[in-house]
C-alpha cells in the first residue's frame, strides 16, 4: 500500500494536472460519491469541477454537454451499465491525454478486466475500496499521461486523430510515433485497427503481428490477431494466440465455444478431455456464463459423439442442457447431436425432469420434437402436439411431428391437409418440405 | 507433456480473498447471519460502510461485527452473546450515516469502529490493497516494455 502525500514536491505535477480537470462521478450511492470525490480530491481534483449523476440518462447527458475529463463510477447504474458510455466518451473527449475512464467493479470482475483491457479504460477500483486503492489506481492509469513522454505525446495526438476520424492524418502521425520508441506496439497496433476499420484484413494483420513482435504481452494485439486468425482459418495460429492470451488474462466466458472449437480443429486432445472435466466439476456460475459453458459443451458433444465416444459426448450434452437456461440455439444444437447418436431418449428424460413453463414457449418445439421421436404412444403425442397448437406455440418442431405422426397413424387424407395448408402459413420457407409430406401421405392412404 | 489453454482457462487470476460478516445489533438485541446478503463497500482507517438488507439497522445503533474467512465453515452456532471463534477479526461499531437504496430495498450503512484491535484491521486493509494490485497489476503489467525505455 502507498501512500500519496500531497504536501511532497515531487507530487506536484500531479496535482497540477489535475487541478483544472473536469470529472463525472457516476454512482447510485450519495456516501459512495462522496467519499470518492475525497480520495480524488486528495490528487488535487476540485471540487466544484465534479458533476454527479446517479442514473445512466444523466451521466450520458453530462458526458455529451459538459465534457468532463474524466469517468469515475460504477458498472451497475439506475438504467444501464457504465462501460457503455466509454465510447460516447472517447467520441466526446478525443485527447486522452486530459481525459480518463475509469470503473468501480462490484460482481463480474473477470467481464469487467476484459472490458477494460479490450477497451483500454484506465483503471478498475474493486470493491471494498479504501481513498488508497483509489489514488493508486487512478495514478497507475494516468502516470504516462501526467508525465508523458515524447512517443506518448506523438502517440495520443495521432489517437485522437483517429478517435475523430481523420484517419490518414492519423495513419502519418501513428507512423512518426514509430520512431520515437524502440517497442511501439501501441502505434503498430492502431494502424493495424485503422486497416482493420477499412476491410484491409491483410494490412492489418501484419500490423497486428508487428505490434505483437514489439511485445508480446499487449493485449488488444493478442485479441486482434486471435479473432483475424480465426476468420482467416489460420486454426494454428489463433490457437497459438489464444493460449498466450489465456495464460496472462482471464478468459471471457463467451470466448469458451470458439475456444473448444480451436482446441478440436488442431486435434488437442488433452484440451477437448479437460473441457469435459473442469465443466463437470462448475457448480454454480452466472447466468450469462452458464450459456456460454452450455454452448462450449454442446460443441464438445457434438466433436464426441462424431469420434464414437458416446459416454464422453453424452456427459457433455447433458451438462450442456444444465446450463443452457432454455436458450433455444443451444437446447436446438443439442437434440441434434441427441438425436445423431440415437439417444434422443436421455433427452426426454431430461426435459421431463425440467420445469419448460420457466423457459420459453419456443422450447415446447424442442420438446414435442423429441417427444414424437421417442413415444410409442400415438395418441399421447398427437394431444399434446395439438395443445401445443391450441395455445399458438408456432415452431416447425411442432407441425413436422404431427404431420409425421398423422401419416404414420394413416389419418385421413383432409386432416393431414388441412394440418400442412397450416403449416405452410405460418412457415412459408418450408413450403416445399411441408408438400412433400402431403405427396407422401397421399401415397401411403 | 504439452501445455494447452485448458491448463489456463478458468483459472483465478487473482488472489481470492474475503470475509462473511456476521451482525450483531448490541442496540435492537437481534442477529444477522446472512453475510451473503452484506456487500463490503469502503473499508476506512477506523470504520467501514456496506450495504445490508433494509431494516437490520438504523442510524445511531451499536453492533458488534464479526469478520469470518470466506473459506471458513462456522463450526458454532452464531448467538447472542460472547465472542465468534471463527472470526478473523471483530469490531464495535456505531452506525454514523444511513442511506436508503429503494430500488434493491438495501441501506448503505456507514460504520465507524468504537473498539477493534487496530493491528488486525490494518493487516486487513493491507490484504484489500494487494488484491486492488493485483488487478492493476493484469491491466497494466502488459506495457512494462514502454514504460521501462
Amino acid at each position: 500500500m502507498s501512500f500519496f502525500d500531497p504536501q511532497d514536491k515531487k507530487n506536484k505535477p500531479v496535482l497540477d494536472y489535475f487541478d483544472n480537470k473536469t470529472w463525472l462521478i457516476v454512482e447510485n450511492s450519495a456516501q459512495t460519491r462522496v467519499s470518492i470525490k475525497k480520495a480524488l480530491s486528495m490528487m488535487g481534483a476540485r471540487n466544484n469541477n465534479m458533476f454527479d449523476a446517479d442514473n445512466f440518462k444523466d451521466a450520458q447527458s453530462i458526458i455529451v454537454s459538459k465534457k468532463p475529463n474524466f469517468v469515475f463510477g460504477s458498472e451497475k447504474i439506475n438504467g444501464g451499465l457504465l462501460t457503455s458510455l466509454f465510447k460516447v466518451h472517447l467520441i466526446n473527449v478525443p485527447n486522452r491525454l486530459n481525459a480518463g475512464f475509469f470503473l468501480l467493479a462490484e460482481e463480474s470482475l473477470v467481464t469487467d478486466i476484459a472490458l477494460a483491457l479490450e477497451y483500454e479504460m484506465d483503471g478498475i477500483v474493486t470493491l471494498p475500496y479504501t481513498g488508497f486503492t483509489i489514488v493508486d489506481t487512478v495514478l497507475s492509469g494516468m502516470t504516462n499521461k501526467i508525465y508523458p513522454s515524447a512517443y506518448i505525446l506523438k502517440l495520443e495526438e495521432a489517437r485522437q486523430l483517429y478517435l475523430t476520424d481523420e484517419k490518414a492524418k492519423a495513419i502519418d502521425l501513428f507512423s512518426e510515433a514509430i520512431e520515437l520508441h524502440t517497442h511501439p506496439y501501441e502505434a503498430h497496433f492502431f494502424l493495424g485497427k485503422i486497416y482493420e476499420d477499412n476491410n484491409l484484413t491483410e494490412k492489418a494483420m501484419v500490423s497486428f503481428e508487428e505490434s505483437h513482435l514489439h511485445n508480446s504481452d499487449y493485449f488488444r494485439a493478442l485479441k486482434h490477431l486471435g479473432s483475424i486468425y480465426y476468420q482467416t482459418k489460420d486454426f494454428k495460429k489463433a490457437y497459438e494466440i489464444n493460449f498466450l492470451m489465456a495464460k496472462k488474462y482471464p478468459v471471457l466466458p463467451e470466448k469458451i465455444p470458439e475456444l473448444i472449437r480451436l482446441s478440436i480443429i488442431n486435434k488437442k486432445y488433452e484440451d477437448i478431455n479437460n473441457y469435459l472435466k473442469i465443466f463437470s466439476n462448475t457448480k454454480t456460475v452466472k447466468p450469462e456464463t452458464e450459456v456460454s459453458l452450455a454452448a462450449g459443451l454442446a460443441v464438445l458433444g457434438k466433436y464426441f459423439v462424431q469420434n464414437h465416444e458416446n459416454e464422453k459426448g453424452l456427459a457433455a450434452l447433458k451438462a450442456a442442457f444444465k446450463f443452457s437456461n432454455g436458450k433455444y440455439e443451444i437446447l436446438d444444437s443439442i437434440m441434434n447431436t441427441f438425436e445423431e447418436c440415437r439417444s434422443l431418449d436421455v433427452l426426454l428424460e431430461l426435459f421431463d425432469s425440467t420445469d419448460l413453463s420457466q423457459w420459453s414457449e419456443n422450447i415446447q418445439g424442442l420438446y414435442f420434437h423429441t417427444l414424437h421421436y421417442v413415444s410409442s404412444d400415438d395418441a399421447m403425442v398427437l394431444s399434446t402436439g395439438e395443445q401445443l397448437l391450441k395455445k399458438k406455440i408456432k415452431n416447425v418442431h411442432i407441425y413436422r411431428g404431427l404431420i409425421e405422426r398423422a401419416i404414420r397413424m394413416h389419418r385421413k387424407i383432409g386432416k393431414i391437409e388441412g394440418l400442412v395448408l397450416e403449416a405452410i402459413t405460418t412457415f412459408p420457407d418450408k413450403r416445399d418440405e411441408f408438400e412433400q409430406m402431403l405427396e407422401l401421405a397421399k401415397k401411403n392412404a | 507433456m504439452s501445455e494447452g489453454i485448458t491448463d489456463y482457462i478458468l483459472k483465478e487470476n487473482m488472489p481470492e480473498f474475503g470475509f462473511k460478516i456476521f451482525i450483531r445489533n448490541e442496540t435492537s438485541s437481534t442477529l444477522f447471519s446472512k453475510p451473503e446478503l452484506i456487500a463490503l463497500r469502503e473499508l476506512k482507517d477506523k470504520g467501514l460502510v456496506f450495504e445490508i438488507p433494509a431494516n437490520i439497522l438504523q442510524k445511531g445503533h451499536m453492533l458488534s461485527l464479526f469478520f469470518v474467512p470466506m473459506e471458513t465453515e462456522m463450526k458454532t452456532r452464531f448467538s447472542n452473546t460472547g465472542p465468534v471463534k471463527e472470526a478473523a477479526f471483530s469490531a464495535m461499531a456505531k452506525v454514523e450515516y444511513f442511506e436508503l437504496c429503494p430500488e434493491k430495498k438495501t441501506v448503505i450503512a456507514d460504520l465507524l469502529f468504537t473498539q477493534y484491535d487496530t493491528v488486525l484491521w490494518k493487516n486487513i486493509l493491507e490484504q484489500f490493497s494487494a488484491k486492488q494490485e493485483a488487478i492493476t497489476n493484469i491491466l497494466f503489467s502488459q506495457h512494462k516494455v514502454r514504460d521501462e525505455e
